[in-house]
């Protein structure tokens, strides 16, 4: 089995004086999913830029299986995926413009072959022609996910995948993930506890800036309570 | 599909810059009818005039001005939209995440912007190259014009790109880049009198050193200038495509 490591060491970034990020460490191995867990503005989305090597931050460093996302950024980045949480989308394109357009910029050798998987994966066949403008959000999603996963990352980043998704589609990108964790590490941010603790094997809960806990959620009790901890934790802070 | 092709796409299916391409074709091809009709009607007088400006003089010279001029109009949407819209799309994290290196996706967009003008101007060249031919003019002057315009063309561009980086709003970046090129052709037409030596405002400017080729004065200053300016202002594009990193938006 590939043996893959995520090491974030030291993290800290301040925008006008004000600390986004605060120290943040921690290290994380293997294939398996991690939610991040925080109120709005704790800095999750600021993170998870910061492993998908869009933002250099001002202290610390990210290095995942010895590539580092600031020295060695072309590298790191061919083998990370991110899903922001706004679908990054060009109105112009087609869904399989999109998604070619994305394996191009991605550096994906054989890119017909990735993108007829992440078609499949996501379940784009009926809008592939379309304009990614004329599509409903839950294709947007689809497609977002499609571009975030057209390289096969080792390292899969999804800030607020779930949000505005209907019960159906949710249910859908949580057999996804469920699927993308056998063979990537995948770091989800979210507002959903009950999702959070289905689908994710870890738990990072952050608070202005601040990493809080690290929770193994496989180590726990089954009567263990996410969102009992996860109250406990911000209402302290708070 | 790379970025220079994205970018084509762009322009290809964007409905209302056809229409605004279309105007400015119109008007460049209407400009060029009417100088060849003033020229014609006053062909009288010129007979009287011991040094009668020659057709390139009256025709070709004023045409690839006013073409210089109504370029910017053209540059500050094709080269305005480049970098703005993507935060207009939220398209940033496509790019920023991605294996490229920023200076080929500079190259990229500025390579698909230069073809985009040419596709206006490519008309009004085979235009004048057509009327030197019918009307037996040197060649030479006429092809050292439309060099002159492709310059400034491609110094405008290099300008509109690093303006549209700076900016998140793309209709800013049209006007802030309409007006930064607005500001260079008035820099160009600065009257300072001769006696206090020469203009350095003016060398400043892209359309001083473009009327200087125009007018058959080839100098290499002018073309230091344009080279230098260009690879200078992509430089500073890459750098800030580069800066994004550290920006939290």
């Amino acid at each position: 089995m590939l043996e893959i490591n995520l090491s974030v060491k030291n993290l800290s970034h301040k925008v006008a004086h004000q600390a986004i990020l605060s120290s943040i460490d921690f290290d994380l191995s293997g294939f398996q999913a991690v939610t991040l867990l925080g109120p709005n503005g704790a800095g999750k989305s600021t993170l998870l830029k910061a492993l998908s090597a869009q933002l250099y931050c001002q202290r610390g460093s990210v290095d995942f299986n010895d590539n580092n996302s600031e020295n060695n950024s072309k590298d790191y980045a061919s083998q990370v995926g991110y899903m922001p949480e706004i679908a990054t989308l060009l109105p112009e394109l087609t869904v399989l413009e999109q998604l070619h357009y994305s394996a191009q910029l991605k550096a994906v050798k054989q890119a017909q072959e990735c993108i007829d998987q992440a078609v499949e994966t996501c379940q784009l066949q009926s809008v592939l022609n379309k304009r990614t403008t004329h599509i409903s959000l839950g294709y947007r999603q689809r497609l977002n996910l499609a571009q975030a996963i057209i390289n096969q990352p080792q390292l899969l980043i999804m800030d607020e995948p779930l949000n505005g998704l209907d019960p159906h589609l949710m249910i859908e990108f949580r057999n996804i993930i469920q699927q993308l964790k056998q063979k990537s590490l995948i770091i989800i941010s979210t507002h959903y506890l009950a999702e959070a603790q289905i689908i994710s094997d870890r738990v990072l809960i952050l608070q202005a800036g601040q990493l809080l806990d690290n929770i193994n959620l496989r180590k726990q009790k089954k009567a263990f309570d996410l969102e009992q901890t996860y109250l406990q934790h911000t209402s302290v802070a708070h | 599909m790379n970025t220079f092709q994205t970018e084509i796409i762009f322009f290809k299916r964007s409905t209302l810059l056809w229409f605004i391409l279309a105007l400015f074709a119109f008007v460049s091809a209407w400009s060029l009818l009417m100088t060849m009709e003033v020229f014609a009607s006053v062909q009288v007088k010129f007979a009287s005039m011991s040094d009668a400006p020659t057709l390139y003089q009256g025709i070709i010279y004023p045409v690839m001005v006013m073409q210089s001029k109504l370029m910017i109009l053209l540059v500050a949407i094709v080269a305005g939209l480049s970098y703005s819209r993507l935060s207009q799309n939220n398209a940033w994290p496509l790019l920023l995440s991605s294996c490229q290196s920023e200076w080929s996706i500079v190259v990229q967009k500025y390579l698909a912007s230069f073809v985009i003008a040419m596709v206006f101007v490519l008309p009004v060249f085979a235009a004048l190259i057509c009327l030197s031919f019918l009307a037996k003019i040197a060649i030479f002057p006429v092809l050292m014009s439309l060099f002159a315009l492709l310059l400034l063309i491609a110094w405008m561009l290099a300008m509109g790109h690093f303006l549209s980086s700076l900016v998140n709003n793309a209709g800013f970046a049209v006007l802030l880049c309409t007006l930064v090129l607005m500001v260079f052709l008035m820099l160009s037409q600065s009257t300072i009198a001769v006696t206090w030596g020469k203009n350095w405002i003016q060398v400043f400017s892209p359309f001083y050193h473009f009327k200087r080729i125009n007018s058959d004065i080839f100098s290499m200053v002018s073309l230091f200038y344009f080279f230098s300016n260009i690879a200078l202002l992509l430089g500073l594009t890459m750098i800030r495509l580069k800066h994004k990193r550290y920006l939290l938006s």
